[in-house]
């Protein structure tokens, strides 16, 4: 068994909470994508922005190029309110939007929209009356007036862009692979051929 | 849908091919050096997220400038590399404002890329309405894309010149630098004319350079910026016409390196 293996694992939590506060002027902002047209919002990474504008330019730069996407939408963090009290949000009233992790380590979805007069309120009535929520590890709950969307801009681009990602990489380079390959495997049985021959 | 590449020769008229290929080479030319220029900011921009950002859009350039010269490739006959690289210096017809290196100034690789995505915009807007239907339909898939860069750029002129003391001064340094480069991008050549006549790039210079400054200015009056743009002699002989600045060289040297050491090498 290796050395790392045969350390124990990690079981005490850490002595001081973990912080999550941002530092300098720029914010965090989670980003959610929209593979297809009244299709799921799923979680797709965090960014950080100086302002709205610029977090919805790079999470359409960053997000909306990985896989072909319809809609992108971004949160900033300030105004999500969780679940294990991670993030607080003094917001009130509504809608919520609410977002779910159904395991740690999952990715989050969005699961819909509730009332509530504070967030703690309407995750709480997310727990009890949506299913998605129901048997969620985490909930987060955000005022669907602050979150963003593209609101159906242009985000996938029309030129071919498989050449950045690993299929389109793996399938354009393997084309140009054998193609090499089979050339070259040419000229060397037509070298062949020719020294049998003459 | 990925644009459709060309495979086959276009039927232009032979009259109209030397004229339209000079303009193809000028907005191909611009968008390969404008994108070598940007690439140069890789893991070196501002802010990761921006770094990233400035790279995409670096990329997205060049392959709006390999669509274009695959166009120009079913005209002639060439493969998009050999239009690409295997050009003297003289035949390149990019304007001065994208060989000028930035010297890894922020404001001044912001400045430029606002002059041109602008230009860009507005020269690609009149090619979608060409009459020659490929042509237009190309154009106008990447104009979509121009505008989201447009977007972009003008978000950092904003932001910089509404900023703080010192981001506006450079902000607005880079701006009056790069101003006596940017009216040439209107730069007119030969044949221009018959292009305009025929529709084939529809529209006219004039309402264009009018279009473009009003969104130049507009931004920068939002930024707390201002800009004071002329326009040269019609008698001077840049970019469009092969006459390249003293950066022109050095940039291609290192731009078409590897293809020189075997052109036509298969990747």
């Amino acid at each position: 068994m290796s050395k790392i293996r045969q350390q124990p694992p990690i079981t005490a939590s850490p002595e001081e909470p973990l912080d999550v506060a941002p530092t300098g002027d720029l914010k965090p902002y989670v980003i959610f994508t929209q593979l297809k047209a009244a299709g799921p919002y799923i979680y797709a990474g965090w960014l950080e922005a100086a302002d709205d504008a610029m977090a919805m330019d790079f999470a359409k730069e960053h997000y909306g190029q990985d896989q072909q996407c319809v809609n992108v939408m971004a949160i900033d963090r300030r105004h999500i309110t969780a679940s294990d009290g991670l993030y607080a949000s003094s917001a009130t009233g509504g809608p919520f939007t609410v977002l779910t992790q159904k395991n740690p380590g999952d990715l989050w979805l969005v699961a819909g929209s509730i009332g509530g007069a504070t967030p703690q309120a309407a995750i709480a009535a997310a727990r009890s009356t949506m299913t998605q929520a129901q048997n969620a590890h985490t909930v987060w709950v955000a005022l669907e007036s602050n979150l963003l969307t593209t609101h159906g801009d242009l985000i996938w681009r029309h030129t071919d862009q498989s050449y950045r990602l690993a299929r389109g990489y793996g399938r354009i380079v393997r084309a140009k692979w054998t193609a090499f390959r089979d050339e070259k495997q040419l000229a060397d049985y037509e070298k062949d051929d020719l020294a049998e021959a003459f | 849908m990925p644009v459709a590449k060309c495979t086959t020769i276009m039927t232009v008229p032979d009259h109209l091919k030397s004229p339209l290929i000079d303009l193809l080479l000028a907005l191909a030319d611009d968008k390969l050096f404008l994108g070598h220029r940007n690439s140069d900011w890789t893991g070196l921009g501002p802010i990761l997220e921006e770094d990233i950002a400035f790279s995409h859009m670096a990329q997205d350039e060049i392959a709006h400038a390999q669509a274009i010269y695959e166009f120009i490739g079913g005209m002639t006959g060439k493969k998009a590399d050999e239009i690409a690289f295997g050009r003297a210096v003289h035949e390149y017809r990019c304007a001065s404002i994208v060989e000028v290196p930035d010297e890894f100034d922020w404001a001044t690789a912001v400045a430029r890329k606002f002059y041109c995505d602008h230009f860009d915009l507005l020269r690609l807007q009149r090619l979608a309405n060409s009459s020659h239907k490929p042509l237009a339909d190309l154009c106008a898939r990447i104009a979509a894309e121009e505008q989201l860069h447009v977007d972009h750029v003008d978000g950092w002129i904003v932001r910089l010149g509404s900023g703080t003391m010192e981001s506006r001064m450079r902000m607005q340094q880079a701006i009056d630098a790069l101003a006596p480069h940017a009216t040439w991008l209107f730069e007119p050549f030969d044949g221009l004319k018959i292009l305009v006549d025929t529709k084939v790039y529809p529209g006219s210079d004039s309402t264009m350079y009018d279009a473009w400054v009003a969104a130049i200015k507009n931004v920068c009056l939002r930024a707390g910026l201002t800009v004071t743009l002329e326009v040269g002699s019609p008698d001077e002989k840049h970019g469009r016409h092969g006459v390249a600045t003293p950066h022109r060289k050095p940039l291609l040297d290192e731009m078409c390196e590897v293809y020189r050491l075997e052109p036509g090498a298969a990747w």
